[in-house]
């Protein structure tokens, strides 16, 4: 593991060292602060606007990283050759793919928690509080993100990363619809589209069980099986893609 | 034992879409034996960096048998193996002696700041160890790639044209420290364009052409081989007529200038210069030079 740790720590410091983080940070913050311009003509839900807007812009974030630097991690270091001194040390292939894959999700993690934080700060000036209850959304992004970080660089593994940005978001949306289209096609009876909902639902990831802002900006109640669920399914989808990130990489030669 | 043994290797690119193939190597046989210094000379596109790749397990042969160290894949024996691609690039964002720290964390322990200070010191990057890699020289970075190649205490170097792109000082330093390494016992094999820089390094050379082995050998035995001629000055003798069955000769006031092809009619004139009283200045055998040979075997 050390050598995982040592990949991903040095993927985190290249992101930081290359101003990434603290662009996105400032950009995070400006955006935040815009949120104050809705209030005039949000007749009396102020709170909820701010709310929505803080908790979908994290998210936003969190997808702009992982389509924008995830799917060039891999593609980066075969570019620049920085791989060859890598892959020709006792570096595994597996490593090397989960090592990058967690640089990355070190940056997804840092960058929400310090977007967080600064709505938080945002929050307790503008409204005078903080609804603590919106941290539910920041735990079930994490989960989020670990998942569409191992699509990000499982797709990477064998296309470009323009197609692989593109495919990445066509997941993260289609994955986040795909619950609503299965029950949309059986409540309509399509039978001709019943086969390819069922595919799609159960071949691409299900984002929308991470889905929570709804019930956290209104307050509903959060059952422990969802928690449970959106763990479980990211940690075990993730892994299931790592390996065969691994596989198609093992194969890779480098010209 | 042989720390490289390659046996009929054949590496074809193949492009993935379209049906076009082109060879990287064909039929290609190389020995390295264990603690010399082997010079891989050959034109561009000849096939050097594809056998090298080949050795440390980024390309897989089409077919062929590639052992290491007695009979490990090149995947296998990684950890015994330190590499130096040809242009090499790292990672800008870290200092000197960061980069060292990372790529010594990758064969799973960690390295004590003295060690890196002293393997940086060796290469003649102690003054550099807080600076980044964005600021380093073309020569800093060959030698910052030599010092990451070293720091598993490999005992195979492999350096795909670590001479290339330096100034006469660089080149001087960089055939300095990989003859060091040599002595400390690790084998290394290395590419160049540089004749005159194999020459002077190397104990044993291979050229390929076209994707195959064309000579290997020791550098005495393949230059020895090939003298051209010797030219001798002799002072002391009056009567030169005598010379001319030798050779050609010249006349420069008390010194006689002899150019004899034949290295028994050299080994017999100097005998006869000494019996009829002579002096013998100098002898100078003049054989072929890598590069010559070199040309020469390329245009066979």
């Amino acid at each position: 593991m050390n050598r995982v740790f040592a990949i991903a720590a040095n993927t985190f410091r290249e992101s930081v060292r290359d101003k990434i983080l603290f662009s996105l940070i400032i950009l995070g913050f400006l955006l935040i602060a815009a949120s104050k311009i809705f209030v005039p003509i949000s007749i009396g839900q102020a709170e909820k606007i701010i709310k929505d807007f803080g908790v979908g812009l994290i998210e936003i974030f969190g997808l702009f990283i992982v389509v924008l630097i995830g799917t060039r991690i891999l593609y980066h270091e075969i570019e620049r050759k920085t791989i060859y001194s890598i892959i020709t040390k006792p570096v595994k292939d597996w490593e090397f793919v989960t090592g990058k894959f967690f640089g990355l999700y070190y940056l997804v993690i840092t960058v929400q928690v310090i977007l967080f934080a600064i709505f938080f700060l945002f929050c307790r000036l503008y409204l005078g509080s903080f609804d603590w209850f919106l941290l539910n959304t920041l735990y079930f992004y994490l989960f989020e993100f670990l998942l569409l970080d191992a699509v990000a660089v499982f797709l990477s593994c064998f296309t470009t990363p323009i197609t692989a940005g593109i495919l990445t978001l066509l997941v993260f949306f289609i994955g986040h619809l795909t619950h609503y289209l299965r029950e949309l096609v059986l409540v309509l009876k399509l039978e001709n589209l019943k086969g390819l909902m069922s595919f799609l639902y159960f071949i691409l990831p299900n984002f929308s069980v991470f889905n929570v802002k709804a019930s956290v900006v209104y307050h509903h109640q959060i059952s422990i099986n969802t928690y449970l669920l959106a763990i479980s399914y990211s940690i075990l989808y993730s892994m299931i893609l790592l390996i065969i990130s691994s596989v198609l990489y093992a194969k890779r030669e480098y010209q | 034992m042989n720390v490289i043994e390659i046996k009929n290797l054949l590496k074809i690119y193949k492009s993935p879409f379209m049906r076009r193939e082109s060879i990287g190597v064909n039929n290609l046989v190389l020995e390295v034996y264990k603690g010399e210094i082997f010079g891989l000379l050959g034109p561009n596109g000849a096939g050097k960096t594809t056998t090298l790749k080949i050795i440390t397990g980024l390309l897989k042969p089409t077919s062929g048998k590639v052992t290491l160290f007695g009979g490990v894949s090149p995947k296998e024996a990684r950890e015994r193996i330190g590499f130096l691609p040809e242009n090499p690039v790292f990672y800008q964002h870290l200092t000197g002696m960061e980069l060292l720290k990372f790529y010594g964390s990758l064969y799973g322990k960690s390295h004590r700041r003295e060690e890196l200070l002293k393997r940086l010191q060796s290469v003649g990057l102690k003054e550099s160890i807080d600076k980044r890699l964005s600021g380093y020289s073309k020569g800093m970075v060959q030698r910052i790639g030599i010092a990451q190649a070293l720091i598993g205490d490999p005992d195979l170097l492999v350096l795909d044209e670590p001479l290339s792109g330096l100034d006469p000082i660089g080149r001087k330093e960089m055939k300095d420290l990989i003859q060091e390494v040599n002595k400390e016992g690790k084998t290394v094999l290395f590419s160049s364009h540089i004749l005159s820089d194999v020459e002077a390094i190397c104990n044993r050379v291979g050229i390929i052409i076209e994707g195959r082995m064309k000579k290997t050998g020791y550098l005495s035995e393949i230059l020895k081989s090939d003298i051209h001629y010797t030219d001798i000055e002799i002072e002391g003798i009056k009567e030169i007529e005598w010379l001319k069955r030798y050779g050609g000769i010249k006349r420069e006031e008390r010194i006689v200038y002899l150019r004899t092809r034949d290295e028994k009619k050299r080994d017999e004139v100097i005998k006869e210069v000494i019996g009829r009283g002579g002096r013998i200045i100098s002898c100078v055998p003049y054989r072929e030079s890598l590069e010559e040979h070199f040309m020469k075997t390329v245009n066979e």
